[in-house]
């Protein structure tokens, strides 16, 4: 008889080592580290060697303040990675923080299904997936950590 | 008003659905020969060419056994319908071509085309960056639009499924639509959810097919087989800025600008639209072109497409084909041969009665606003 495999398949992964090591690095600290340009001072993410504002290749990776809104959210119900189908139908984030940057995540482990809505409120979670990896996630502000 | 400078003297379009006998090459080449042969020409006439979505240009005027004096080729996105024809504009309108084809080859269907997942690189890409968190396909991204413009404006499912209720109604007069049973509220709210708020019947349907377009100059153009449909005013502008995530406007500036400069181009307003054709990817993107051309006010495209104005016989017939969600997604092109078909007077049991001006417009990271017309000025 051959045995059932019932291993998850993973999860997609980031590139740990590439352009935004820096954030990733950051969030295994609890903090969000994203460029600020050095001229004119504004945050970005993803990575780039140049400020799309003002162009200029002078940046520091710095923390930004982890509270923000909801812009929006959807709900997968397709399975487009296999890591994703034990926790289908899952929710992703729009969220922009008030430092202006803007990420995709998804609602923090526990968080209510119907706890995010748009113009909600939210504050940044820091979860580990292992030793290496930890992702940005949101709670509604006014929730219990 | 300005007179025209271009003219569309030939389309072509394959069978669409499934075809797994023909490649993209294959499928270019089918369309390719339909065009030539509804504008009066042979292959030796061309001697400029635009090609989109089919891999290789070399191998595929090899194939076609031409030598234009100009070729290039364009990635197969949607948006890139509009920025083939503007260029084919450009081309005829300043002399330096005399007759230009473009050529669209898509065989998704067959192929295995998915939209979503691994291989996903909608919009700037990111390298998969927001795939640890699930987040991929151009799906989920006008979902999440989708969901804004609900949660800003109230706009509600029952409204929506009116514009993939009334395109499959007009792909049921369509003999050529892949999709032509009509369906009601509840079988629309029923299908399964792909991503919410976005179901089944709001994504297009991918499919094999070709489409080809004969370009020329207004002045040449009263010389072929068929009527000329007078390009009158295009215009594209980009919204490259932060496109990794949904515009805070939902393309609306963008689409106000190239809507006012094309018609400004036109000498025509809204109002003299007979039908429209909106690049109707998803059925939100019809929703945010409403807005942008000002068909209807910010915000106001759920009450707006309620009311029943897109479909044929009320004030603007959209999509008479069906559309990318009920004929087939031919990524824009199968909606500007449907524009110049109607200006023609040749769609049978859809067509728009004495139709003398068709607006095409895509709402994307790439805008763009397309006005035809039966005559030239």
């Amino acid at each position: 008889m051959t045995p059932i495999d019932t291993t998850v398949p993973e999860k997609p992964r980031p590139k740990l080592d590439g352009p935004e090591k820096p954030f990733w690095d950051g969030l295994r600290e609890g903090e969000i580290r994203v460029q600020r340009c050095e001229n004119c001072g504004r945050h970005r993410f993803p990575a780039s060697r140049y400020c799309p504002h003002c162009h200029s290749p002078e940046f520091q990776w710095e923390a930004v303040a982890g509270e923000g809104e909801v812009e929006s959210f959807c709900v997968f119900h397709k399975a487009y990675f296999p890591g994703f189908v034990p926790e289908m139908p899952y929710t992703v984030l729009q969220v922009k923080l008030d430092s202006g940057v803007r990420f995709f995540s998804n609602p923090a482990e526990g968080e209510a299904k119907d706890a995010l809505a748009v113009g909600t409120r939210v504050r940044a979670v820091f979860e580990p997936v292992d030793n290496d990896l930890t992702l940005l996630k949101f709670r509604s502000a006014e929730a219990r950590s | 008003m300005a007179k025209a400078q271009a003219a569309v003297v030939g389309v072509g379009t394959t069978a669409y659905g499934r075809l797994p006998e023909y490649d993209a090459y294959d499928l270019g080449m089918w369309a390719l020969s339909d065009a030539l042969a509804d504008a009066g020409l042979g292959f030796g006439d061309i001697d400029g060419i635009v090609i989109n979505r089919i891999p290789d240009y070399q191998r595929f005027c090899e194939i076609a056994g031409i030598d234009p004096q100009f070729v290039t080729i364009t990635p197969g996105h949607g948006r890139f319908a509009a920025i083939c024809i503007e260029t084919a504009i450009n081309l005829v309108s300043s002399g330096r071509c005399k007759t230009v084809a473009l050529v669209y080859g898509n065989n998704g269907r067959s192929a295995g085309a998915a939209y979503g997942g691994p291989e996903d690189s909608y919009g700037s890409g990111a390298n998969g960056l927001w795939f640890p968190y699930g987040m991929t396909s151009p799906g989920a991204f006008h979902a999440l639009m989708m969901r804004r413009h609900m949660g800003l404006y109230g706009t509600t499912p029952e409204q929506i499924a009116q514009i993939s209720m009334t395109f499959r109604n007009h792909a049921a007069l369509n003999p050529q639509a892949v999709m032509r049973q009509p369906f009601d509220l509840d079988t629309y709210l029923n299908a399964r959810m792909i991503c919410d708020p976005l179901r089944l019947l709001d994504y297009c349907l991918i499919n094999d097919g070709g489409v080809a377009l004969i370009i020329t100059s207004a002045e040449r153009a009263k010389d072929h087989a068929k009527p000329p449909v007078y390009l009158r005013g295009a215009a594209l502008q980009t919204v490259f800025a932060d496109s990794m995530f949904p515009p805070d406007d939902f393309w609306r500036g963008a689409m106000k600008k190239v809507a006012d400069r094309s018609f400004g181009e036109a000498g025509l307003s809204r109002e003299d639209m007979s039908a429209l054709m909106i690049y109707d990817n998803f059925t939100p993107t019809v929703m945010f072109s409403l807005e942008g051309c000002g068909y209807c006010g910010e915000g106001e495209s759920g009450p707006f497409v309620a009311e029943g104005h897109l479909a044929l016989g009320a004030k603007y017939p959209t999509n008479t084909s069906g559309g990318h969600l009920s004929e087939s997604y031919m990524q824009g092109w199968a909606l500007n041969v449907e524009a110049v078909r109607q200006l023609r007077g040749e769609c049978g049991d859809r067509q728009v009665h004495d139709a003398a001006n068709v607006h095409y417009s895509a709402a994307a990271p790439v805008c763009s606003s397309i006005v035809y017309s039966r005559d030239a000025s």
